[in-house]
């Protein structure tokens, strides 16, 4: 049907500079997978290969058994919604809606339901004869959605579309888009440098990096088990601790020693010597009164407060509930749960153990 | 494959028509580089077999061309001079300044600048004999005014609007003067600006020919245009090779303007020509 | 204290202004209102003649069969040069928008004609266009296009064409430079969205950059008019408005009422009525630069 397998995809550009090494990818049918990652991680050149607005430079794209990467974007039968929305500013919504129907010949008839049907479904039928111009950006937002929607098509390609929207409207979008795909089922393909977009709307999430895949999960299991550092950094707001330290063998297996705190690590893991620790700040236990940790800055954000301590192991940030007793300049501990800790390697960056 | 054959064809064939229209140029430099014997033989020849510069030897010593050369220099600095500082001055008004009829002023110029120089004509070559600045070339510069200010000015305004009021702005706070502050801070960041729309006015004023022709009637004041056309007319036999190498030194201005202008003509033109 | 500052402000604006608006009214304002005044009256007196004499000069005008060939001459010559600078132009910039082997190197030759003066622009075509000499008519014989030479200026037909191609040669970058500024501010991403909803490089073209280019076409089309309507220099240079009145164009009749009939007040009438005539794009510019404006283009 329409899953989409990305094989050994290469992208080097003119410049020289590399946008993807060696990406391999499997996108099952009918799944909403996200790229995520910081600018420059090659997130948007994978998608506009799959469009067909980049030629790949080496390795090839399949959607279901039918190699599509030399074919044009029209013969792809897929649809995009693009950051700026790209919509025909000299078009009324009804024809920037229309147009992928004239181009694809259909006739009038079936263009006017197909396109009422569109709008009542995203709610712009009272806009059918207004300029984009005339719009504001989260209806122009939805009029870019549904000129993809009205084709149909098997491959729906999302790049950043809610970046350009305020912090209430993007939640709101969060939400329809998640619903919308609940009712068209159809594959969707998403970029995004937001993780929180990420992590609440996909069904998976492809983690880049400089051009790499570095992760490839369940949201879930992306922010619980981040297979590096990276993604451990990247992922989660406030980002991951990381304290270096040490794991050495003891009686009772194995123990983690930093210059912070101590934790005993769950049986499994064996002793590595120097690691890196990752601690999520919602992990932290803090005790008030004595302590190799001061209080910095407290931020309170009415459901919960951060916060940022000053630390042997450089500064930290700790997550907790909305009551906090601790001030600017307290003293307090820092203890972990040691199967709360994430441990990499120091020089790879990798997991250890690899799960 | 298909692609890059098409590519190739499509360069050519662009390339093909970008030589056509500068064909003529060409022309008139290898004609200017060819003895009289050789400019009218048959078949021609797009290469002089002889070159030589026995022609513009000729158009310095036995013309009177030296004569019209300096007068069409002296015409056009004096207009461009005249026209950047007043101009200037008013472009900045005309942004920074709050009175009333200021956006009146703005559609005004533009006016100004579409009409026809064979109105003006009449009503202007009797305005500069009364003064008795008749067949005089200071007389010429100002009637160069008419249509280089319009256009300075518009040129002018758009480009210093792109300047940030902030910068003037902390410098008043810093204790410059309205006046210290535009010297100061806005004329350094408008300079591409101002030279564009110098060199531009000076070409305005290098090249026009109607006025020149009929506000000056002696030969030792007349300006190029007119004094090589009246070679033109001169004799039966035209010397041809001669007119063209008068026409390249005529060129030589606006190929020296072009260069210096290279990136900043399509700005140029493009932010102000077509933008009201 | 503020409203003493306001004042001053706005007396130094003023004051820059004032050269500007000096010589504005000096050389233009004055001139303008003098050449209604000069069309009402006779020669070589200066006193204003009555009113029924004052408009002697027009009735004679429009009487004159001269007069309207003039005119007829003004509209064919600026609609033909006008059609063939548009075609050069849009093409020209189309090609010059998309890759190209040099293209700055490109770009920047194909302004030499309008920078030009117009007198050299005139001595290098009538030396291209001349008769025995000329290396048109060598080419086209060599080709075997024609077989005899072609009188290109002094032939009633072939002066007016003649004419009308240098005047779109001379002036068609002006039409390149417009477009091209404006083709290289429409988003890449709209080319995009139309090639994945199925459009061909021909449908991109006509639903994308012609829309896109309306506005600027509109603009252009304006001020070419007008400026090819007024032009004297480059007719007047080519043929002298000949062979016979052939292509004596309005601003070309101004000039020999004036200063070779000597009847300075028809000059004058003449001038006044090619500004009425102007007076409709005039108002047409306006009004397009206005709902550009409101447009946000």
């Amino acid at each position: 049907m329409a899953a989409v397998q990305l094989e050994h995809l290469r992208k080097e550009f003119a410049d020289g500079t590399i946008g993807t090494h060696d990406l391999s990818l499997q996108i099952e049918d009918g799944e909403f997978l996200t790229l995520l990652g910081p600018s420059g991680c090659g997130k948007t050149t994978t998608l506009r290969m799959i469009a067909g607005l980049e030629h790949p430079t080496g390795g090839s794209i399949f959607f279901g058994t039918r190699r599509v990467d030399h074919l044009a974007p029209a013969a792809r039968n897929v649809a995009m919604v693009f950051q700026s929305y790209a919509l025909y500013p000299h078009m009324t919504v009804r024809r920037n809606l229309e147009y992928p129907l004239r181009k694809r010949r259909l006739g009038p008839t079936e263009r006017a339901a197909r396109v009422h049907q569109t709008a009542a479904l995203l709610k712009i039928d009272g806009l059918l004869d207004r300029r984009p111009r005339e719009l504001s950006g989260g209806q122009q937002q939805r009029v870019a959605l549904g000129r993809a929607m009205v084709r149909d098509p098997d491959v729906f390609l999302l790049d950043e579309p809610l970046s350009n929207l305020d912090a209430e409207l993007r939640a709101h979008m969060r939400a329809e888009l998640i619903q919308l795909h609940h009712a068209l089922g159809r594959t969707m393909i998403y970029v995004t440098h937001d993780q929180m977009e990420a992590m609440t709307m996909s069904s998976r999430i492809a983690v880049l990096h400089q051009g790499r895949l570095q992760q490839l999960d369940r949201p879930d299991v992306v922010y619980h088990r981040p297979t590096n550092r990276f993604v451990a950094g990247f992922v989660g707001t406030p980002a991951m601790n990381f304290v270096a330290g040490e794991t050495i063998p003891d009686r009772a297996g194995t123990r983690f020693r930093s210059a912070l705190f101590e934790a005993q690590l769950p049986l499994e893991i064996e002793a590595k010597g120097k690691v890196l620790a990752g601690v999520r700040s919602e992990d932290l236990e803090l005790v008030a009164g004595a302590g190799a940790a001061r209080v910095a800055v407290v931020e309170t954000a009415g459901h919960e407060t951060l916060l940022w301590l000053d630390t042997a192991a450089g500064r930290i940030v700790s997550r907790t509930g909305p009551t906090a007793r601790l001030r600017p300049g307290d003293l307090v501990s820092v203890a972990v749960k040691g199967e709360k800790l994430h441990l990499f390697d120091n020089a790879t960056g990798v997991r250890l153990p690899v799960a | 494959m298909i692609r890059t054959f098409g590519r190739i064809l499509k360069n050519l064939a662009v390339w093909a028509v970008v030589l056509a229209i500068v064909f003529p140029l060409l022309w008139m430099i290898s004609t200017s580089l060819k003895p009289d014997s050789e400019t009218f033989a048959l078949p021609p020849t797009l290469l002089p077999l002889h070159p030589t510069l026995v022609q513009f030897r000729r158009l310095f010593a036995q013309t009177p061309f030296a004569v019209y050369f300096i007068n069409s220099v002296i015409v056009s600095v004096a207009t461009t001079a005249i026209v950047i500082v007043v101009a200037l001055a008013g472009a900045y008004a005309l942004v920074r300044f709050r009175f009333p009829g200021r956006q009146m002023m703005a559609q005004l110029t533009l006016v100004t600048y579409l009409l026809p120089t064979t109105v003006l004509l009449l009503p202007l070559y009797v305005l500069i004999a009364r003064v008795g600045l008749a067949n005089s070339l200071f007389g010429l510069a100002l009637a160069y005014v008419t249509f280089t200010l319009p256009f300075a000015l518009w040129l002018l305004r758009s480009f210093l609007v792109g300047i940030p009021v902030d910068l003037e702005e902390a410098a008043m706070v810093d204790g410059a003067g309205r006046i210290h502050a535009f010297v100061e801070i806005v004329v350094p960041q408008a300079l591409p600006g101002i030279i564009s729309t110098a060199l531009f006015s000076f070409i305005l004023s290098w090249n026009e020919y109607l006025y020149a022709m009929v506000f000056i009637n002696e030969d030792a004041r007349k300006t190029l245009p007119p004094g090589v056309l009246t070679m033109l007319n001169q004799n039966q036999n035209v010397q041809w090779a001669l007119l063209m190498a008068a026409s390249v030194v005529m060129a030589l201005p606006l190929v020296i303007v072009f260069s210096f202008l290279q990136g900043h003509l399509s700005r140029g033109f493009g932010a102000g020509a077509v933008k009201g | 204290m503020k409203q003493a500052q306001l004042g001053r402000e706005q007396l130094l604006g003023l004051g820059l202004l004032a050269p500007t608006l000096i010589l504005f009214i000096l050389l233009i304002g004055y001139p303008l209102v003098d050449s209604l005044y000069l069309s009402l009256q006779r020669t070589s007196t200066l006193t204003l003649a009555s009113h029924f004499v004052g408009l002697g000069n027009f009735r004679a005008l429009f009487g004159d069969p001269e007069f309207w060939a003039a005119f007829a001459h003004t509209l064919v010559w600026t609609a033909g040069t006008l059609t063939l600078q548009l075609v050069l132009g849009v093409g020209m910039a189309l090609a010059l928008h998309g890759p190209l082997f040099a293209r700055s190197l490109a770009r920047g030759l194909v302004l030499f004609p309008y920078l030009l003066p117009t007198a050299v622009a005139v001595l290098v075509w009538r030396w291209l266009f001349n008769d025995l000499y000329g290396f048109l008519n060598y080419a086209l014989i060599a080709l075997g296009i024609v077989a005899h030479p072609v009188a290109w200026l002094s032939r009633t037909p072939n002066a007016m064409i003649s004419v009308i191609a240098v005047g779109a040669w001379k002036f068609f970058p002006f039409v390149v430079i417009a477009v091209l500024a404006r083709l290289q501010s429409i988003p890449e991403t709209l080319y995009e969205a139309a090639s994945i909803d199925g459009a061909s490089p021909l449908a991109q073209f006509w639903d994308i950059t012609l829309p896109q280019l309306s506005g600027v076409l509109a603009i252009v089309v304006l001020l070419r008019s007008i400026w090819d309507f007024k032009e004297f220099d480059l007719v007047y240079l080519m043929t002298g408005g000949g062979p016979g009145t052939s292509t004596e164009t309005l601003p070309i009749l101004v000039y020999r009422e004036a200063f070779q009939l000597l009847d300075f007040g028809r000059g004058a009438a003449v001038a006044v009525a090619m500004l009425a005539f102007l007076l409709v794009p005039f108002a047409a510019y306006f009004v397009v630069i206005r709902r550009l404006e409101s447009r946000g283009t």
